[in-house]
């Protein structure tokens, strides 16, 4: 009996081994990848929700043209190597016609290499490195808005609203990442040019660190009138917590969008993020139809707000549809051709609307996406610029 | 003519036929990373299988040969070729690096200290800005040139063509590897795993054969690390944590310490059940962390190990002689 | 006074360690088994006393009760099930067992908890003390006091009762101590269940200060890891040193020279160390038996 259990368990494995495939039938197949599982679990999840809820939008209105929109989802485990494969299991394997990821910057570097191989458009609707819309790559396009274009936002504001008669000495501490190093030298430069500003310390943190007391107190020591964060959700909220704690009362500015979201209230403390200025590409007071609908639409599905990323991705999703649906029949006839056909249309967009406002790419790719300041007060953000 | 022989040629006959038979990309994708990691899996068995010095700082080594390589490559205009033997010479040395403080060192002490080794490289890639570019990562690294084979013209862009590159190196290190176990040499790494006092009693100079044990382990891995930074096209940190390196002592422990085989099956057999498991989306880790602990529970000797007992039968002596002659 | 700001941090930090590395060095001690899945327990932990506080409405000292007595509960099916099979095996195949066992109960975290991280509301998280110019935050002298606590508690558990004693037997030599009379599956489940308590009330602790979340424990175990080596395997006083040292060196180095060197400082000293005194710094001398 044991051995027979044991037997079992080795076909199982085998089974497991030799996996499998299966046949094409009419419809739009789309890959979404982010990080499923690992530490960048929560970005992925918010990715997987938006994107099931613009897809299953889409459907429920008879799809595109009749054609059902079949989106498959990939774990990239934000490591780069096991993004390269989901991205080639999406390519060859599901036969994908447009690519959607990533959240980490180095995974989208990564990929975009082999979907550009591969003459697949690829959106990318999170990652902010400037790299990704800079190497000449003909299929990849952004529909955020990129690191300099964030820090650009909000050190311009910073300049005017923050500068003091006796110079403004500002510290910073960042996320030891692709993202927070490349909003920190863009910022770091700006303030370079700028005679009345003057950076005091710069302190780093790895992610899923959790005691930023060490930095923060050397931070508190020399004194500085603004402190500026280049991170993400879960350790901003550790950070503005932990310097409370220690006592640094001073403007915290977040230099990029990685915590423009309710939930880092709920994390750091109503009252702890009162007055904390950051960048934001997507914001549910906006006015835009659309992204109203959006948001009404997420709430009622997962009884929770959207996030920024999500509201990025559920766009990409539908940016794929609206160009499907322009689309010449011929275009269907195989996959090479649908696919040469939806970056031609991805590039050739014109103000198309979006949740997060009209989308327009530029040769590199990139859109030209809106960036607000906001303020948070009372727990919610308010829209300080534009 | 051993039997041996008839399966190891078997085998190579299966990989070379490999190619030819599956058309699509993404298993051909796969099965270049499976044979990357045989590279890796069969480095370290070297150290861990047949000298018994546990090591988890596997994934420093192939780091090392990946950013050498992407280096000289993109930042000094190097050839492939010129830049692989870089790659392995000095992951080679890093090995030897490493080696020393590690001669005194023994089961758990010699894991943390290679958990520690690990860490600290992963921080030299991340922190030496300058070289290594940082968190940002080494983009824009080519394949290497192809050529004319009559013809045909060899396109290493194309995974179908790469697997041949990545086998023939594989070739190389198994033949290497053959030789070196069946030799004086490989019989004194084997009495230093079995017992390293008797075995220095016997006249092995324990810290050169460990040294040399830790030098070539890494080198393979430089070697690893050289094609696999040419086949994805991009290097950053994250792909040299700890994790990677347990990945890999996963594959050496679940393909059978100590066997030729055994990292080989073990490579193949995780690369392929982790990529077929990508249906069961947000499971697939938890079934796989099962999975490891029944195979640890039901065949601790790897998965070679429950092949040779069934091919042994329950004949406990004649089981330890083919693992000897394994 | 920046200086003796840092050290407080450290110490604080140490605390985390110690109460960690304490249930990883018992296990191994007695068991034999290192366990690689030690930063699941202390992620279960800081979980059972979130939900204890949300669902039972208790307050915190009662939510780390709940998570002690929830952990303990785990740590005797821990035992059973994963490590109890695992007996006699060789090292190797226990190290990949364990990581086995930390994949899936990681992963099952995120599957029962959520992906994202939470955070555990107290009074005590948001009052900060101002001690001779010390800036002070209550829940980190909580953590103190607790861990200085637990210690003692430990302490007198393994010399003045009778498990403790066959603890102590059962480290020293097994195959002894079974002659001895000793039984020895209740020894392993009680160090079990002490080292879970152990590193779910580290996390029940910490849960204030930082944010709960699936992937909390990986980084604390690979330092906790070093932390126990530095002290040497199975050393009680080792881990408790240990865990000070990495947790004020670590924040001394953040906070004076660089704070990218601080992941590295742990694993500097252990090498370091290891170099001179290759059995831990606590090791007592011991003999090879050819």
């Amino acid at each position: 009996m044991k051995k027979l259990a044991k037997l079992l368990f080795v076909v199982g494995l085998i089974v497991l081994c030799t996996g499998m495939a299966f046949a094409a039938e009419k419809e739009i197949r789309i890959g979404v990848v982010g990080p499923m599982t690992g530490p960048g679990v929560q970005y992925g999840a918010s990715m997987k929700e938006s994107a099931q809820l613009a897809v299953d939008e889409i459907n429920a209105a008879g799809g595109v043209n009749g054609r059902k929109i079949v989106v498959f989802f990939e774990d990239d485990e934000s490591n780069p190597a096991k993004a390269v494969s989901s991205m080639q299991k999406l390519i060859n394997k599901d036969q994908i016609a447009v690519a959607i990821g990533h959240y980490n910057s180095s995974c989208t570097l990564a990929t975009m290499q082999v979907t550009q191989r591969a003459k697949t458009p690829h959106l990318c609707p999170i990652s902010t490195a400037a790299a990704v819309t800079e190497s000449g790559n003909k299929y990849i396009f952004r529909n955020c808005a990129t690191n300099p274009m964030q820090v650009g936002q909000l050190a311009n504001w910073a300049f005017t609203n923050l500068t003091k008669d006796g110079g403004t000495k500002a510290a910073v501490i960042y996320e030891n990442t692709d993202y927070g190093t490349g909003l920190t030298e863009i910022f770091v430069d700006m303030v370079k040019k700028n005679p009345k500003w003057e950076i005091l310390v710069q302190e780093s943190y790895n992610p899923a660190d959790t005691d930023m007391i060490a930095q923060l107190t050397k931070i508190k020591s020399l004194n500085p009138d603004v402190l500026m964060i280049g991170g993400n959700l879960t350790e901003a909220a550790v950070i503005i917590r932990q310097a409370k704690e220690i006592g640094l009362n001073i403007q915290i500015m977040g230099l990029g969008g990685g915590f423009s979201n309710d939930r880092f209230a709920e994390l750091a403390g109503v009252e702890n993020v009162e007055g904390i200025v950051n960048v934001s590409y997507f914001e549910k007071s906006s006015t835009n139809p659309l992204a109203q609908e959006f948001v009404k639409n997420y709430i009622a599905k997962y009884k929770k707000d959207p996030d920024m990323f999500g509201a990025a991705t559920y766009e990409a999703v539908d940016i794929v549809a609206q160009v499907a649906a322009k689309l010449p029949e011929s275009a269907f006839d195989n996959t090479a051709k649908l696919r040469q056909a939806m970056r031609d249309g991805i590039a050739g967009l014109d103000a198309l609307p979006g949740v997060q406002g009209p989308t327009t790419f530029d040769e590199t790719g990139q859109a030209d996406k809106m960036v607000y300041i906001v303020r948070w007060e009372g727990g919610k953000r308010v829209i300080v610029f534009p | 003519m051993k039997k041996e022989f008839l399966v190891y040629i078997a085998i190579l006959v299966v990989a070379l036929m490999f190619p030819v038979l599956v058309d699509d990309v993404y298993i051909m994708h796969t099965g270049v990373l499976a044979f990357i990691y045989i590279l890796l899996a069969t480095g370290l068995n070297l150290l861990t299988g047949y000298t018994g010095q546990l090591s988890l700082a596997h994934a420093s080594f192939f780091g090392v040969g990946a950013y050498t390589s992407a280096i000289l490559t993109v930042t000094y205009g190097w050839g492939f070729w010129p830049a692989i033997i870089a790659s392995a010479v000095l992951a080679g040395v890093c090995g030897i690096f490493l080696g020393f403080p590690a001669l005194k060192l023994k089961g758990p002490y010699l894991v943390m200290s290679t958990i520690g080794f690990v860490h600290i490289t992963h921080e030299l890639f991340l922190n030496w800005v300058s070289v290594t570019r940082g968190p940002m990562g080494i983009t824009g690294i080519d394949f290497p040139p192809g050529f004319n084979l009559g013809e045909f013209a060899v396109d290493f862009s194309n995974p179908h063509h790469y697997f041949y590159l990545v086998l023939f190196w594989v070739v190389i290190v198994f033949i290497f590897v053959y030789s070196l176990i069946n030799s004086k040499m490989g019989r004194g790494l084997k009495a230093i795993r079995e017992n390293d006092i008797a075995a220095e009693c016997l006249g092995i100079n324990l810290k050169s054969y460990k040294l040399f044990a830790f030098s070539i382990g890494a080198l393979f891995a430089g070697i690893a690390g050289s094609l696999y930074v040419h086949y994805i096209g991009y290097v950053s940190p994250d792909s040299f944590t700890l994790a990677e390196s347990i990945n890999i002592l996963v594959m050496v422990i679940l393909g059978g310490m100590g066997t030729l085989l055994g990292p080989i099956f073990g490579a193949v057999g995780i690369t392929f059940l982790l990529e077929n498991m990508r249906f069961l989306a947000e499971y697939r880790l938890i079934i796989y962390g099962i999975i490891l602990m029944l195979i640890m529970f039901f065949a601790p000797g790897g998965l070679m190990g429950y092949v040779l007992k069934f091919t042994a039968g329950r004949n406990n002596e004649k089981l330890k002689m083919v693992q000897e002659d394994e | 006074m920046l200086l003796l700001q840092h050290l407080f941090s450290g110490i604080v930090l140490g605390c985390t360690y110690t109460l960690f590395s304490l249930g990883l060095t018992l296990i191994y001690g007695i068991l034999g088994i290192v366990n690689y899945a030690h930063g699941e327990l202390y992620m279960f932990g800081a979980f059972l006393a979130f939900y204890a506080a949300l669902i039972l409405k208790v307050n915190y000292f009662m939510a780390v009760v709940v998570a002690t007595i929830g952990m303990a509960v785990l740590g005797y099916i821990i035992e059973r099930a994963a490590f109890r099979p695992l007996r006699g095996y060789d090292d190797t195949s226990i190290i990949v067992a364990t990581i086995g066992l930390s994949i899936f109960m990681q992963n099952l975290g995120i599957m029962i908890f959520g992906p994202d991280p939470v955070r555990l509301e107290t009074v005590t998280a948001d009052i900060s003390v101002n001690i001779g110019g010390l800036t002070v935050g209550l829940q980190r002298i909580i953590v103190v006091v607790v861990t200085v606590a637990l210690i003692v508690a430990l302490n007198l558990f393994s010399q003045k009762t009778r498990m403790g004693k066959a603890m102590r037997a059962c480290a020293q030599d097994l195959t002894a101590a079974k002659m001895m009379g000793i039984n020895i599956n209740k020894v392993t489940i009680t160090t079990t269940i002490i080292g879970a308590a152990l590193a779910g009330i580290g996390g029940a602790l910490v849960a204030p200060l930082y944010l709960v979340s699936p992937v909390m424990g990986i980084k604390v175990c690979t330092k906790a890891f070093a932390v126990v080596i530095l002290g040497g395997l199975g050393n009680v006083p080792g881990a408790i040193f240990g865990g000070f040292l990495v947790g004020i060196a670590e924040s001394i180095t953040a906070g004076m020279i660089s704070s990218h060197l601080r992941d590295v400082v742990a694993f500097a000293i252990l090498v370091v160390a290891l170099l001179f005194k290759p059995e831990g710094l606590f090791a007592k001398h011991m003999q090879e038996k050819v």
